[in-house]
């Protein structure tokens, strides 16, 4: 027996945090979520695997994508014609009640209820399978679900739970949803947990029971970084699993940190930037393109006219067009520097700090973003607890700068 | 911290230089470039260090090839007053420091300088404690809302240089964002964001027609089925209606033939195969009888010769059983004869032989032989009987020229015969003994009486014993022979005698007994075998009759079953019968066509071609079929066309990558806004921090510097103004006669004056903590001679508690301090 266990494939989000790029480059990004769900398809059916498990958040309900969802569609339609079951239950991102406003998938394409429901099959080689699993009704499910989820049945021979949530109590970037305890997990006596919404793979436990989030199937944006793809589990003779993960993503993104002190021209930087870049893959058919955010530490040493060019957008520009088409420098960020206080501001340090606490405070940050809350984009980004942090930091280098009394 | 010397090793025009520096009060009178700012920077240099590469003109490189750098000598704040001596040359960073304790007279660590600026930095020190004529003029260009912050957040270390900061991350954040504005960028951002929104908003509305298109099309396909299975429906029901229109008038007979009932059918095919079965076995027993008898009549007729064997049968037989002992007997009679033939011929030979005559001699006994021979004996005549041997000889040779002569096996018979007699006799010819002579005469001639043998010599008497004993066997032989040929001839005679009742059919007279029994054997022979062929035909016959009769048991019985099937039908004759299953069989061959029609028509077509009263309404309905048919047919037409359409718009929409360029577009529209807004708040914020620390600061000194600037101010407006008071919020100066204004309503002039003012009160209080000397840079070239006396008047009391350098290009300046305060530079 060999199964597919996939999460977050989030066909239709588009990749977050770009905003130059080489023209040519946007197809491959358009076709990169495509592509990595048809390698999938692609191996579900070479594999001759028994069943497809996905969980959850396939595409962004707000979205509603044709291209995306009519992809879908037809990759299952693919499964359908080589006789490959697909079990699916929805995340909090393509939460359904099963309404009629979708579109209709093909008949091999279960779906999970919003209540806890388990199916069962039987494979090829004769094992009775469980599978069980819920779908978003809404956006945010709050409540432990994994406490409705029933014990292995006498009879199973291999029992699997798809389950779209997060550890209880363990803070991500992503909303705790459906939350669970892997002891809770355990009890349950499965033979292995298909997590999903936590785009980071991770294997929370191993073996009796499996405990799996597989990542989401493309990295969207600078934080997803490294090789995304699918687990294969197999089931051995003596009755084990055995998953193993398989790279599918064309498009991977990397961090890269520039240390920006010493640099005294813009030439230096680029040549800088490109000397600390990975190598390239050597393995290229899988991995299209790499997308590499560069940060850079001591930015603030940089001469003014460099800064200009980092602020302006043209040095990105530059080096994006002496960059190779299989990796591209997408960004180049400053980190705040080592937090020092300004010389000017030592001897004044309680009243600076004072000022802090007057300034950087979710209050002020309201009243002084005023109207632009409006904007349901900038509510979200000041929403995030680590904003007034970035600003605070954002706001000390530039006080740097304005410190070093160069003018005088 | 105060200033005592300085020497100049190479710093711009400066080379190899000293110049001592009042403790107190030090003024450096010169001409524009004079050197008095590159005396001012050299301070700050060696103090916090040489400006470096990435500001080559301030660095000052001395353009001869002197050394750069110097040192400045300084006595600290302590109780002990040491003195210092902090050298700096060309190096890394600033250049190469080194401290040397003059008092000790010994190097210090580098630390030593740290401890003795205190915490203040070059900034700090620009900042707070430098004054020059470019701060001044800055002054001048700044607005008065700028001039005014100034004036309230001048308690905070490089408040000048903070609020310039300020103003500039305030130009910066609204060329960012400003919240009526359209030009910024967040701004011009945020509208595209808007459009970009809109433009997705109206494609993602295309998503439930896409929806509906997919459910469209698997109506349409449900449609679609439905319709080919209407156009089945339809086909098969026109094609039911051309065969039921083709049909119609078969049917129509079929209908006809249906109503004529056929007749019953009465006679039944195994009676009617038995019947004819029948019929046929009467006829051919018939047949076979009549032949039979005709044969037998045309047998019955017999010859008359055989009529009469066969009534004399018996005693044709009982001749017959003696044909072989008559043979016999004729052949033994032939033998006899032969016999007596040949022993005559033998008596006569001998006769002849041995001269004899009648009287016949006669033959001695033994004893008489015996005797003859005792008294011959005595004579000595020996006889030989040689000679008596040689007929038999002769015999032999006879037998085998007999043998010769004749055929067959009698031939050989004699032969050997012959062969025999030649070998006995010539046997005894040469082997017989001689036999003795015997004698006296007188019995001899006794004897010759008895024996009539006289006139034969005695001495051949014995040796005719033999011939003479032969020939009385022949003698006595032809007796016995001669008797038996005449039984033998009564035996034969009586046996043809026999015969005498057939002798019309076999004459027998006046034939050899040989010929005769030929003759009866041939008859017998031939008669035998015709009676025998009669005998089996007379059987035969018998056999005949017999079958005759039990065929005629069978005709009666066949006759009967016939009888019996012509009377079940009530019939008389056999041609009825014929007749009947004639009429019988065309009448199943009219129901045999219904049937065949009926094939065509199964019941299913029967009942559906029952529908219909006549060949017109099939026709109506024809009509209307094929009229609903090439409806529906253009109807899957439409269908088939617009299920084409939808699945190509599907097809298309799916494929529409526009849609997701769009949300990309909007994500990159997203993270533009952030970033922007992101660094619109950092600078809207920095620039809040900086008012809020100044205003922290300000409002924390600016009692303390209040109380310093007042002085200043009083001397600076000419004791115009007296009193300078702070509120939370704002600013009030005093005027002479007791009238309070807010620092807002005071002219620009007046206004300046306030910010010098509070400047210097601000770097005075701030001297307090901090032992840098005041250097001022031609602050107050500007001033009228009137202030500039009254500034010298406010620095001298400040350099009681401060050092104060004070560079200046101003004469008025010259008499105004003790000459060893004053170093002139020209």
């Amino acid at each position: 027996m060999k199964f597919i266990h996939a999460a977050d494939l989030h066909l239709d989000s588009p990749f977050l945090g770009l905003r130059q790029l080489p023209n040519a480059l946007w197809q491959t990004l358009y076709d990169a979520p495509f592509t990595a769900l048809r390698r999938l398809v692609d191996d579900a059916i070479a594999t001759q695997v028994d069943f497809v498990l996905f969980s959850g958040d396939i595409y962004d309900r707000k979205e509603r994508s044709i291209a995306a969802q009519a992809f879908f569609l037809e990759q299952m339609q693919r499964l359908q014609a080589a006789a490959i079951p697909v079990y699916l239950s929805y995340g909090n991102h393509d939460y359904t009640t099963g309404s009629s406003d979708n579109l209709q998938l093909p008949a091999n394409v279960h779906i999970f209820g919003n209540d806890v429901e388990t199916f069962k099959l039987t494979t090829t080689d004769h094992l009775h399978v469980q599978l069980t699993g819920f779908s978003y009704a809404n956006r945010a499910v709050t409540e432990d679900m994994a406490v409705a989820y029933p014990e292995k049945m006498a009879g199973a021979d291999v029992a699997i739970g798809l389950l779209h949530g997060a550890v209880a109590g363990v803070s991500t970037e992503h909303a705790t949803y459906a939350p669970f305890t892997v002891a809770e997990l355990q009890l349950k006596q499965y033979d292995y947990w298909a997590l999903g919404h936590i785009h980071a793979r991770q294997v929370l436990h191993e073996a009796h029971p499996w405990i799996i989030y597989p990542g989401n199937l493309q990295g969207r944006h600078v934080k997803e970084t490294g090789a995304k793809g699918y687990y294969l589990v197999t089931r051995a003779a003596s009755g084990e699993l055995i998953p193993e993960f398989k790279a599918v993503a064309p498009v991977v993104w990397e961090n890269n940190v520039v240390d920006a002190q010493q640099i005294t021209s813009s030439e230096d930087l680029l040549a800088a930037i490109k000397t600390a870049l990975p190598a390239l893959p050597e393995s290229a058919e899988k991995v299209t393109l790499t997308l590499i955010a560069v940060t850079l530490k001591h930015a603030t040493t940089l001469p003014e006219t460099v800064q200009d060019r980092l602020q302006n957008g043209s040095l990105l520009a530059i080096l994006q067009r002496q960059l190779p088409a299989q990796q591209m420098v997408v960004r180049i960020d400053e980190t705040a520097d080592d937090k020092t206080t300004t010389a000017l501001t030592d001897l004044d340090q309680a009243y600076w700090q004072a000022a802090t606490k007057q300034v950087f405070t979710t209050d002020n940050l309201t009243r002084t973003a005023g109207q632009l809350l409006a904007e349901p984009l900038f509510q979200a980004a000041l929403a995030n607890p680590q904003t007034l942090n970035n600003l605070q930091q954002g706001a000390e280098s530039l006080l740097k700068s304005a410190g070093k009394g160069d003018e005088a | 911290m105060r200033i005592t010397h300085i020497h100049i090793d190479g710093f711009g025009k400066w080379q190899n230089v000293d110049f001592d520096v009042d403790q107190e009060l030090q003024v450096f009178y010169g001409h524009n470039e004079a050197g008095k700012t590159t005396l001012h920077r050299f301070i700050s240099g060696v103090l916090f260090g040489f400006a470096t590469a990435k500001h080559p003109a301030a660095q000052y490189l001395p353009k001869q090839g002197s050394g750069y750098g110097g040192s400045v000598t300084v006595v600290a704040d302590n109780d002990a007053h040491t003195r210092y001596r902090i050298q700096r040359t060309a190096g890394k960073a600033g250049g190469d420091v080194s401290v040397y304790n003059v008092t000790a007279n010994q190097p210090e660590p580098e630390e030593r300088l740290q401890q003795l600026l205190g915490s203040v930095t070059e900034t700090v020190n620009s900042a707070t404690f430098s004054f020059d004529l470019a701060d001044l003029q800055r002054l001048t260009a700044t607005s008065e809302a700028d001039l005014m912050a100034l004036v309230q957040q001048v308690g905070a270390v490089g408040s000048q240089t903070w609020l310039g900061q300020a103003t500039d991350l305030n130009a910066k954040a609204d060329a960012i964002y400003k919240p009526r504005g359209r030009k910024p960028e967040l701004n011009q951002a945020l509208a595209t964001y808007h459009t970009l929104q809109e433009q997705v908003a109206v494609a993602a509305g295309k998503y439930p027609a896409f929806v509906q298109l997919q459910k469209q099309i698997d109506d349409d396909e449900q449609a679609q089925m439905a319709q080919v299975k209407t156009i089945d429906a339809l086909t098969q029901k026109r094609e039911q209606l051309t065969t039921a229109k083709r049909l119609w008038p078969s049917y129509e007979r079929y209908r006809g033939l249906s109503r004529s009932a056929p007749a019953s059918l009465n006679i039944s095919d195994t009676d009617y195969t038995a019947f004819l079965q029948l019929k046929t076995q009467h006829d051919q027993l018939t047949d076979t009888i009549n032949r039979q008898n005709s044969g037998m009549q045309a047998e019955a007729t017999t010859s008359a010769e055989l009529t009469f064997y066969l009534a004399h049968r018996q005693a044709f037989a009982v001749q017959a059983d003696q044909f072989a002992s008559v043979g016999d007997w004729i052949r033994t009679r032939q033998q006899q004869r032969q016999q007596l033939n040949d022993d005559q011929q033998e008596v006569q030979r001998i006769q002849t032989q041995d001269q004899l005559s009648e009287p016949w001699p006669i033959p001695f006994t033994e004893t008489e032989k015996a005797e003859v021979q005792q008294l011959t004996a005595s004579e000595g005549t020996v006889t030989s009987n040689q000679t008596h041997q040689w007929p038999v000889v002769g015999a032999g040779g006879v037998a085998i020229i007999l043998g010769l002569l004749l055929s067959g096996g009698l031939r050989w018979l004699l032969f050997l015969i012959g062969i025999g007699l030649l070998a006995a006799g010539w046997l005894n010819v040469f082997k017989q003994p001689l036999p003795e002579a015997n004698a006296p005469q007188t019995r001899l001639q006794a004897l010759a009486k008895s024996h009539h043998l006289n006139g034969i010599d005695p001495s051949q008497w014995l040796g005719l014993q033999n011939d003479l004993q032969r020939l009385e066997t022949l003698q006595t032989r032809q007796v016995t022979v001669n008797k038996q040929i005449a039984t033998l001839n009564e035996q034969i005679a009586h046996y043809f005698e026999q015969y005498a009742f057939a002798n019309d059919w076999l004459p027998l007279q006046k034939r050899s007994a040989a010929d005769a029994l030929t003759a009866a054997q041939t008859f017998e022979q031939r008669l035998v075998t015709q009676a025998a062929t009669n005998d089996a035909r007379i059987k035969q016959q018998t056999t005949t009759v017999k079958n005759l009769t039990d065929m005629q048991q069978q005709l009666t019985i066949v006759d009967q079953k016939r009888a019996q099937i012509l009377s079940r039908y009530q019939l008389q004759t056999d041609d009825q019968l014929i007749q009947a299953y004639q009429t019988q069989l065309s009448s199943v061959t009219k129901s045999a066509q219904q049937q065949a029609l009926g094939e065509q028509f199964t019941p299913a077509l029967q009942q559906q071609l029952a529908q219909f009263n006549d060949e017109k309404e099939i026709e109506q309905q024809l009509q209307l079929t094929s009229e609903r048919l090439g409806q529906t047919k253009q109807a899957q037409q439409t269908l088939n066309q617009q299920l084409a359409d939808h699945r190509a718009t599907f097809k298309q929409q799916s494929a529409d990558e526009s849609y997701l360029a769009l949300q990309q577009q909007v994500a990159n529209q997203e993270t533009l806004l952030t970033d922007l807004l992101h660094d619109w708040l950092t600078v809207s914020l920095a620039q809040q921090w900086i008012h809020a620390a100044l205003s922290n600061a300000s409002a924390d000194r600016l009692p303390a510097i209040s109380k310093r600037a007042e002085t200043i101010f009083a001397a600076l407006t000419l004791n115009h103004y007296t009193e300078i008071k702070l509120t939370d919020t704002n600013l009030f100066v005093t005027e002479v006669g007791g009238q309070q204004f807010d620092a807002a309503e005071l002219s620009r002039g007046t206004l300046e004056q306030l910010y010098i003012s509070l400047r210097l009160g601000f770097a005075l209080v701030m001297a307090q903590q901090t032992p840098l000397p005041l250097m001022i840079d031609d602050a107050f070239v500007d001033f009228d001679a009137k202030r500039k006396r009254a500034m010298i008047d406010v620095l001298r009391e400040a350099s009681t508690q401060v050092q104060v350098l004070y560079f200046t290009a101003d004469d008025l300046m010259i008499g105004e301090v003790a000459l060893k305060q004053l170093e002139n530079l020209d």
